[in-house]
Order: structure tokens, then sequence, then C-alpha cells
């Protein structure tokens, strides 16, 4: 597995989060990411992608206070 | 396409809603309510004879509630959920079964529940038993992406220690996010997306504690009385038992004021009784009441180290090792790699007691150690590998130097 990249994986959580967040505020329901799209438009890894969307998810469904 | 365009087509909810499909393992009805297929708040359908046969069944869950009790694994729908309904998931331990239906009641929602040898959240995802091929089999059986728009589940808190929420969206291509601790605290956040303090960390109440006490001395009599009873007979089991039930309740409420680090330490203090009875044998041989001596002090050192060494098996403590659960060492020292570290706080989301705190530069620090009950949660779960063991490091050290 190469290396993971913070800085990709920061960059797509949080754009993840404001897609979700702009969704939920317009009353949608954001049809599952396609994580081989991401990767290509971040220029990175699926992994990355991946782990990027999964935070991101995390930041807006598991947040803390 | 990108993911928000795409996602602008998708909103809402479709204008054509194809009927749902045939679930094959569907336990409950199309839109019945928990009650009603005996699961849940319990009201329907039941009344008092119902209540009553229920009976021996929670009574034997509470006394033995180590002993695995597996309901059917498979899908639950709540109230009437729709397609873009939350989709909860859950062990197929039949007490966390209905605690959860129960805290679910006034929702819809789907609840998924996975196969993991009848065993709680925790202890099954710990211990192997509840895994990403426990969550992937029940989503496939179940068909549930056929009824939902949306790719998410919420998984319990505690499963974090064994389930890689990567891996599982790499091989079912559903996300997940962790939800509270307590089923009781899923409403809540369900509605504010949000989780306090309170929903994230692991506390016991009182009456936690006394139930555990009796799960505790209820499944430790059932496994270990008969030792006893082959050495000095049986009219020793009642005894035994009953030393089993008095280090189980003082060890539960005792807790915090007994000393000794761990439980085992605990319990072996109140074991020393059985240690002075020890000495006095050795001391006096010829004593006429030397038999009935001997007989007491293995009694209480026996039922003092298994109450000692079985208490913190009801949390991961087991998955640390023999030198935690004895001595207090921890097998996991963490550091947080502060380059890797992006701040998304998952460590500290997943984190039972506490162990991290966000610094003003937004990284992650291993703040508290002395708290950490090692479940490594925090390891499975960093998104970057910031988080690393430094006795498996220092472990690999050793062994490439011979």
């Amino acid at each position: 597995m190469c290396a993971l990249r913070p800085v990709v994986i920061e960059q797509i959580a949080h754009w993840w989060k404001e897609s979700l967040d702009g969704a939920g505020q317009a009353g949608q329901v954001l049809a599952p990411a396609d994580v081989s799209e991401i990767a290509a438009r971040f220029h990175c890894s699926e992994e990355e992608a991946i782990r990027g969307l999964s935070v991101g998810e995390h930041l807006y469904w598991g947040g803390g206070q | 396409m990108s993911a928000i365009e795409h996602a602008a087509k998708a909103t809402g909810k479709p204008e054509h809603q194809p009927e749902p499909p045939r679930i094959p393992l569907l336990i409950k009805g199309k839109n019945e309510s928990p009650a009603a297929s005996g699961r849940g708040s319990g009201k329907a359908g039941r009344g008092f004879l119902g209540t009553i046969a229920q009976l021996p069944k929670r009574v034997f869950q509470t006394v033995f509630r180590v002993v695995p009790y597996p309901t059917k694994a498979g899908l639950i729908r709540i109230g009437k959920p729709g397609r873009s309904s939350p989709v909860l998931v859950t062990t197929n331990y039949d007490l966390t079964v209905r605690r959860v239906c129960r805290a679910l009641k006034g929702l819809d929602c789907y609840l998924l529940v996975a196969p993991a040898a009848g065993i709680d959240v925790w202890c099954a995802a710990t211990g192997g038993r509840f895994t990403i091929d426990s969550i992937i089999s029940v989503l496939k059986t179940t068909g549930i992406g056929q009824l939902v728009d949306h790719r998410r589940l919420i998984l319990p808190q505690l499963s974090a220690t064994g389930i890689n929420i990567f891996e599982l969206r790499k091989r079912s291509r559903w996300s997940a996010v962790f939800g509270p601790v307590r089923a009781e605290d899923i409403p809540e956040y369900l509605a504010t997306r949000r989780r306090p303090e309170s929903m994230i960390r692991v506390t016991f109440s009182v009456q936690e504690r006394l139930e555990m006490a009796t799960a505790m001395w209820g499944s430790l009599s059932l496994r270990y009385t008969l030792f006893p009873c082959l050495i000095f007979g049986w009219k020793t089991a009642p005894w035994f038992v009953l030393v089993l039930a008095v280090l189980s309740f003082a060890i539960a409420l005792g807790c915090f004021t007994l000393p000794g680090k761990t439980f085992v330490q605990k319990a072996g203090f109140l074991g020393l009784p059985g240690v002075m009875c020890l000495v006095g044998t050795l001391l006096f041989p010829w004593h006429p009441g030397m038999f009935f001596v001997i007989e007491w002090t293995v009694l209480t050192l026996f039922a003092s180290f298994l109450v000692g060494t079985a208490f913190p098996s009801y949390s991961p403590l087991w998955a640390c090792g023999y030198s935690k659960l004895f001595y207090g060492a921890c097998d996991l020292r963490l550091a947080v790699v502060e380059d890797q570290c992006i701040g998304c706080r998952i460590c500290d989301l997943v984190c039972p007691v506490e162990c991290f705190t966000l610094t003003s530069n937004r990284k992650m620090i291993f703040a508290d150690p002395e708290i950490c009950v090692g479940c490594g949660a925090c390891l499975i779960q960093c998104p970057t590998d910031a988080i690393i063991n430094e006795v498996a490091d220092e472990h690999r050290l050793e062994t490439a130097h011979g």
C-alpha cells in the first residue's frame, strides 16, 4: 500500500463534509460518492479517497459537540 | 459527473417509489411495530401473561448475562421507514436487540441485526465475533440496499474496536459512522447529528454495577462450582456460591475504594482472609479444625481469583493481555505522530474513556495514558495512521536487533 497523504485525506474530508452540509441545508440526499471519481478529482489513490470520504462522513454525522 | 452534480439528481424522494423487494431475513412484518413481534417495548399483544411468560428469559439474561444468547440475524423495521431512513446496526445478542428496539420506539428506521454469536457489541467486536464479514453478510442477506437510497450505516461506537470503517467501505461500498455508546441516546443523536461527551464515554451507574455483579455471580457459579465440590464434596456448593456473591457485589460496589490498581489486585485484597487462613493452617497444622480452615482458604482464594480475573473480561481488557489484567501495565502505549495527524478527532470520538485532547494547533495528543483501557479503537480508526503503538515498535526493534 502506498503511503497515505494526510493533506489529501483532510482536503477530501472537508470537501465531502461541506457537500453533505450543503445538501442537508437544501433538503437533499446525496448519492453515494463514487470513489474512483473522487480519486481522479483529487489526484489521489482510492485508499486515500475512501479514508477522506469516511472522515467527511464522520465530521458530518459522528461529530462531537 | 461529480458527486455533487450526481447528488443533485438523486435528491429527495424519487418520483417513482418501487415496491419494496421481498426480504428473506425480515424479522418483523412490514411496518410492524417492534412490540408486536415480541421485541422492543413489549407493550402490545402481550399484556400481563406475556410479561409473565418473558420473566424466566429475563431472569436468565440478567443472572447469566455472559452466556451468549443469540437471536435471529436480519432486518427489523422500526416504525414506517422510508428510502432515506437511517440504517442502524447491532449484534444478535437478544438483550441488546430488545434494548435497542425499545430505545428506537417512535422512530422510523431500519435496524440490521448482524450475526455475532449472540454476544454484545463491545465484547463481540473486540473478540472478533462482530466483524466486517458479519455486516456484509447481513447487508447482502437482507437486501437493505434495495430499500434505501443512501449507503450509510450507523454503527454502535463500541464496535470501533473491531470494525475498520475504511475496510468496510472498501468491501461493501457502504460508509459507516459511529453512533452513541448507549441505545437510549440514539433518538437524540439522529435528531441532532451530535454526540456530546455523555454519548461517547463509557460509565457505569450503581444499578449497572449491580447488574454486572449479578451477572458475574451467576456465570461464575454456573461454570466453577463443580471444582470445589469435586475436592470437598457437594455440601461445599452453597458456601462457594455465597462467597462468589459476596466478592462480586463487594468489588462491583467498592471498585473505587478498594485498594489496588486492577480488579485482580482488588479481589486479592478481598481474598486476604483466605491467605491468613492459609498461614494459620501452616502454623497450626495439628489444629482440629484444620480441614475446615483449608476448605475455606481454598474457597476464598479460588473465588477471589475468579472474580478478579472475570470482572475486567466484561471490557476489552483481555485484548491487552495478562500484564494489563494483573498489574495494570498496558500493552498499548500510544503516541500521535504530529505530522500525520489532521485533527479529525475520530480517535477521540471512538475513545470510551477520553484519552485524547485536541491542541491549539488542531493536532491530537494522547494526553491521559493512565486511563487508557487499551481497546485499540483509535489505532484501528485513525484515517492517516497517525497513532502508533510504541510498545509494538520497541518489540519490533528488539526482535530486529536479535
